[in-house]
């Protein structure tokens, strides 16, 4: 149901085109019936009065206008109303990119990329093709099916009651079967998941296993996991082959009863009269045929219409997900003061808070620098900052003004973020900075390219700034995707800015290119960075020192020293590592942490 | 790989005979078994006239009186019968053909498997993992439609409407011929239809790809364009995109399906003629009323035979694509077997030294390495600096031979690699990486990697030693902790620590650190930096490092630069010498000294050996 719903909100205004396709189908459908008809007729007429020179004739030439008229409703219904489904297809399609772009950033847990990529792709095709293709189908054939067995009934009832009944039972047993298959199908696919991750972990991590000289083994491993696939394949076969024959066996026997009903009423009827004998032979013969239609419509589109129902249930699911509501919020504030009050944050069905009673003010032009352990909850605070989530509690304030008022498309335009990930389109280079700011002209460009240290890759690619970057710029370093991102953000020109650095290590040269772009970035604006390295923060403004969710020290890195608290432990331990060099002290030998006094 | 907009696609697919002589190819062995299946398919075709000759035999009794009453009573028996033997042979048929899908399903991932374990280190680091992947689950599972469906089907589909034929003429060769008529026409025009539309049905299938391609790139990149309210630019580029692809189905519909309808009603249009005619036929008392309503049923149901064939043709298509991705991983070429040129007698290194002579590498248009060349004593310490890109890890590679020179020759205790098995080099070389493997598992499988028969004392020292085992200890289940796959529920760091530990089991005499020190955490850092310390003591060290204060006590570090050599020595030699390492040593302290809130430095850092942007082409 939920697909057809689906078809029908996303044909829009194409719905009487597309229904009119759907009549003239059914038109089609019992146009198709016509040849059937006219060999019940040919049968009859020899069950009783014989044939005429003039039947030929006739018959010559309604098959003949059946077959036509049904060339051209079928050539119309394709060429008209089929492109129907394909123009739903779109709709839908953009309709998902719509809601794609509105949803909040944590539904990317649950839906990632490739998944919305099927979404959008395979799964709106099966939609669509169920539109375009399925329904048609089975209308017709069902249209068919049905005149032809009302043709029957009116002939001879007792010969089409039966093949009624039979069909009925066959469509029983096939729903039976169906939903068998599917707990089977279903069964097996959960014991094949965990088989096949086996498997593809195998394929992922050989390199590592012959490091280790351990390819031996793991090929035992594969090995078992391999004939576990094969194993649960054999397993449903029989489930399988069973459910899927039983309900045409009930169809093709419940036509062999009404076979011999039929026989068994023309041997009690002693003399036969010819008048009812004719009618049985005409509604055998139409009976026939119309289970056949079924059966082959039915059979045919089985697997797509349960493929786009799937698809369907997919997409509804998808368009079901909650959008952030873009309230009446439209204030906006022309001072950049950041004011945290009392703030806390919990992730959805998380019972620890993320984030628990931060209080901080950061005036505009000020740098604040976050440090802590992985986990202590930086990132999130972030995340606040930038609106990708809303406090759970207290209050954040841009310029005196509370964000929770602040339209949020003005709340975009004044933050601008560069994050560890970069995102860059398959677009050109030149595209990938326009994001920044798509009215950005030459000069400006020019400007940002040379603060952001990009000049040189400008000026190594083929085509320079135009030099499409395939494959998502996958191919740039994690060096150079920094600095486009730094550009975008000084095209941009947010005056508030959020760092997020990147953890792992880079080359030297690149790490101080990357370092003066950042200093570019920083000028004249309210930033906030999260920083690894604690010299890197000691010319900051304000560092709040985070753990657990908490603010626990805040302050100048000399007060922090001088508090010889948290912070100065941490700036000690950072001093050593960063001092530390392979071979410098005399080494520990490790045989003697092996000699363990709990294990020895 | 930076498009070229107008690069050829590379023509996938096999010709329907050549795809059909590879998928009875993989079928080596079990041949018998399939002939059986495609027996039984056949049986079931010809079976499947049975229910159309019970009733044309039950009709004849009505046109021609009681005289063939007890035959077609028989008939509705045996019909009975035979449509029951008919779906029971099909079934028979699937079954069979299944499961000898399975078996060589299972035995295509074995040689998969052994192939796997016999290209070259290199080959498979380069192979993208995914592709490996999809290649050994999904590709191989779609194998099952071509051996366990299209082979018996294809045989059914053509043998049913040639027995239906035969049948037909037997009863009166006259009609059928005529029935026949519109039957053939219908063919010629879908075989037209098939030839011409490959370019529009491909065209269709590319477009369709093209939109899971956008679409997730958006879904990726969907807070980015948000960040910049670019949002609607995103949606009019997929709209530009989901137009292009409603074009191109349109054409597909009209082009391609449209006429295939014609086509298809005139396949199935056997009534056409054969009703007129034989209407004629018995008016004029030229045929006997029972032989034309025998004839009738037959060719009531006909149409649908033909059905058959029609979905065949693009299903044969998808084999073919997959056939050839699983032999283009089967066709890669293997590691050199070992070679003993010199080395008859024992090939087993005299100590922990590693040489390199003269060692260069090509990959493809690139020199990667040119003449490197150097000589690391046992217990030594070599660190290898310069650019991402500059051919350091490939150096690197070439002692734990992931790859083999083109010209020169590494030797580990003066024994050519090349002349060595991969057991003992390696039990020699032990590699630590930025990125660390860990499979699904239990963390104490996950160590025993190192050494399969440690003993539990021994894997809990190794954790201890490399600053793993509190950790470890603070999970639910301590060391029979299962770990989801791909190490999932670890953080970086810990990682780290866990590879660390790893090969202090291995306990192999060389150690190669590859970017190991590259985690900024300051807790973690302190922990790893312990573990390597434990771990490097005594041991032959090749590092690879960005930081170079991790490397200032090496006893050579080779500065590389676009696979040469650039500068070498001691740490204050290249300080003393104002050279290339100088220059990177003073990026470094500045890099060190970089202060968020500074203002902007008067003058810009000198141009360094950085990674050159055009390496960011892909060759």
């Amino acid at each position: 149901m939920s697909l057809l719903s689906l078809i029908w909100r996303s044909l829009a205004s194409d719905r009487p085109l597309f229904l009119t396709g759907i009549a003239l189908t059914l038109v089609e459908g019992l146009l198709a019936a016509v040849p059937a008809l006219a060999v019940a007729h040919i049968v009859a007429e020899l069950t009783g009065a014989g044939l005429q020179v003039l039947d030929a004739i006739w018959i010559a030439a309604l098959l003949a206008v059946a077959v036509a008229l049904r060339l051209l409703l079928s050539i119309w219904v394709r060429g008209t109303a089929f492109p129907l489904g394909v123009r739903a297809g779109t709709r839908l399609r953009l309709d998902l990119m719509k809601q794609l772009l509105r949803l909040p950033a944590q539904v990317r847990e649950r839906w990632s990329p490739a998944r919305v990529g099927l979404l959008l792709s395979d799964d709106a095709h099966w939609v669509g093709e169920a539109g375009r293709m399925t329904l048609f189908v089975l209308v017709a054939g069902v249209g068919a099916g049905c005149l032809l067995l009302a043709y029957a009934v009116l002939r001879a009832p007792a010969v089409g009651v039966v093949v009624i009944a039979g069909l009925a039972l066959g469509l029983l047993a096939f729903a039976l079967g169906d939903s068998h298959v599917r707990a089977v199908a279903s069964r097996r696919s959960r014991a094949v998941t965990k088989a096949a991750a086996k498997v593809g972990e195998y394929a992922e991590g050989m390199a590592v296993f012959r490091t280790f000289g351990r390819a031996g083994a793991a090929q035992a491993h594969v090995a078992t996991a391999i004939d576990q696939l094969r194993h649960e394949g054999r397993r449903s076969l029989v489930p399988f082959a069973v459910s899927l024959q039983i309900g045409r066996i009930v169809i093709d026997v419940s036509i062999m009863i009404a076979l011999a009903v039929a026989l068994l009423m023309l041997d009690s009827g002693g003399a036969p009269d010819p008048a009812p004998m004719a009618g049985i032979a005409a509604a055998m013969m139409t009976a026939f045929v119309a289970t056949e239609l079924f059966v082959g419509a039915l059979a045919g589109q089985l697997v797509r219409f349960r493929l786009a129902s799937k698809a369907g249930d997919e997409i509804q699911r998808f368009l079901r997900e909650p959008v952030e509501e873009e309230t009446t919020r439209t204030r906006s504030s022309d001072r950049f003061d950041v004011n945290f009050e009392r703030v806390g944050f919990s992730y959805p069905g998380s019972a620890v808070a993320a984030l628990s009673d931060v209080s901080f003010a950061a005036p505009q032009g000020s740098v604040t620098a976050l440090v802590g352990s992985s986990g202590a909850g930086k990132s999130t605070l972030l995340s606040l900052l930038a609106g990708h989530d809303r406090p759970t509690s207290g209050r954040i304030r841009f310029g005196g003004v509370d964000v929770a008022e602040i339209a949020p498309a003005f709340r975009r335009v004044v933050i601008s973020e560069v994050g560890q990930d970069v995102f860059l389109s398959s677009g050109s280079l030149r595209d990938n900075l326009l994001l920044g700011d798509p009215a950005a002209d030459g000069p400006a460009l020019e400007r940002v390219i040379k603060q952001a240290q990009l000049e040189d890759l400008v000026a190594a690619l083929p085509r320079g700034l135009d030099t499409e970057l395939g494959d998502r710029g996958r191919t740039l370093s994690g060096g150079e995707r920094q600095r486009i991102a730094i550009a975008r953000a000084l095209l941009k020109n947010g005056p508030i800015l959020l760092l997020d650095e990147a953890a792992s290590a880079i080359d030297p040269a690149t790490e101080r290119r990357l370092q003066l772009g950042v200093t570019a970035l920083e000028e004249g604006r309210t930033v906030f960075v999260v920083a690894h390295r604690l010299r890197s923060v000691a010319a900051a403004d304000l560092i709040l020192v985070v753990d657990q969710g908490r603010i626990v020290e805040s302050g100048r890195h000399g007060e922090l020293l001088n508090r010889n608290g948290r912070y100065a432990a941490l700036w000690r331990e950072q001093e050593r590592i960063e001092s530390w060099s392979l071979r410098a002290a005399e080494p520990i030998p490790y045989g003697e942490a092996a000699v363990d006094p709990d294990h020895a | 790989m930076i498009r070229d907009s107008a690069r050829p696609r590379p023509q996938s697919g096999l010709s329907l005979p050549e795809t059909l002589k590879r998928l009875v190819g993989l079928l080596r062995g079990r041949r018998r078994g399939m002939a059986t299946a495609i027996v039984l398919a056949v049986a079931a075709a010809i079976l499947s006239l049975s229910p159309h000759i019970a009733v044309g035999v039950t009709l004849m009794s009505f046109v021609e009186g009681r005289a063939h009453f007890d035959l077609a009573l028989l008939a509705v028996a045996l019909g009975g019968l035979g449509v029951v033997l008919r779906h029971a042979a099909f079934g028979g048929a699937m079954l069979l053909s299944h499961l000898l899908a399975f078996d060589t399903l299972r035995d295509l991932r074995m040689t998969v498997a052994r192939k796997l374990a016999r290209v070259p280190l290199s080959t498979l680091q380069g192979q993208s993992k995914g592709k490996l992947r999809s290649v050994m689950l999904d590709d191989i599972d779609q194998l099952e439609d071509g051996i366990a469906h299209l082979i018996p089907e294809l045989s059914g589909a053509i043998v049913t409407p040639v027995v239906a034929i035969c049948a037909m003429a037997l009863v009166d060769w006259r009609l059928a011929a005529v029935a026949l008529g519109p039957t053939l026409l219908g063919l010629w025009m879908m075989g037209r239809l098939m030839a011409r539309g490959t370019s529009v049905t491909r065209d269709y299938q590319r477009a369709s790809a093209g939109i899971a391609e956008m679409a997730a790139e958006v879904a990726d990149g969907r807070s980015t364009f948000r960040a910049f309210n670019q949002s609607d630019q995103a949606v009019v580029k997929a709209k530009a995109a989901f137009d292009a692809f409603a074009e191109t189905a349109t054409t597909w519909l009209r082009k391609a399906v449209a006429p295939g309808s014609t086509s298809q009603i005139l396949v199935t249009g056997n009534l056409l003629l054969v009703a007129p005619l034989g209407t004629w036929l018995a008016a004029t008392d030229r045929i006997e009323a029972g032989a034309l309503v025998l004839l009738l049923a037959i060719t009531a149901g006909l149409g649908d035979l033909f059905a058959g064939i029609a979905g065949l043709a693009h299903r044969f298509g998808r084999q073919g694509t997959v056939l050839l991705r699983v032999e283009e991983l089967l066709a890669l070429e293997e590691t050199p077997a070992v070679r003993r040129p010199g080395f008859e007698a024992t090939a087993l290194p005299a100590d922990a030294s590693v040489q390199c002579d003269r060692v260069s590498l090509r990959l493809g248009d690139r020199q990667v390495l040119d003449q490197v060349d150097f000589a690391l004593p046992a217990g030594g310490f070599l660190a290898l600096v310069g650019s991402s890109g500059a051919g350091k890890s490939t150096l690197a590679g070439l002692i734990a031979r992931t790859l083999d020179p083109d010209e020169g020759c590494v030797r580990i205790g003066g024994v050519d690699l090349r002349g060595m098995d991969e057991a003992t080099l390696h039990s020699q070389v032990a590699t630590v990486f930025q990125e660390v493997f860990l499979f699904s598992g239990t963390i104490a499988e996950n160590l025993a990697l190192g050494r399969a028969d440690a003993t539990h004392s021994e894997v809990v020292a190794a954790a201890k030693a490399a600053q793993a085992h509190d950790f470890i200890e603070s999970k639910p289940r301590g060391y029979e902790t299962v770990l989801g796959e791909g190490g999932y529920g670890l953080s970086g760091g810990e990682r780290q620590r866990l590879s660390i530990a790893r090969a202090l089991l291995k306990d192999a005499p060389i150690l190669i650190l590859d970017e190991a020190t590259a985690f900024a955490d300051p807790e973690n850092e302190a922990a790893i930096q312990q573990a390597l310390t434990r771990l490097t003591a005594g041991r032959t060290l090749i590092v690879i490092a960005h930081r170079l204060q991790t490397v200032v006590h090496a006893d050579e570090i080779l500065l590389l630069d676009g696979g040469r050599i650039a500068e070498r020595g001691r740490h204050d030699a290249l300080i003393a010498a104002k050279g290339r390492y100088a220059a990177l040593w003073r990026d470094h302290l500045s890099a060190a000294a970089f202060r968020y809130g500074d203002p902007a430095p008067e003058l810009p850092v000198a141009k360094t050996a950085s990674r050159t942007a055009a390496e960011a082409i892909d060759p």
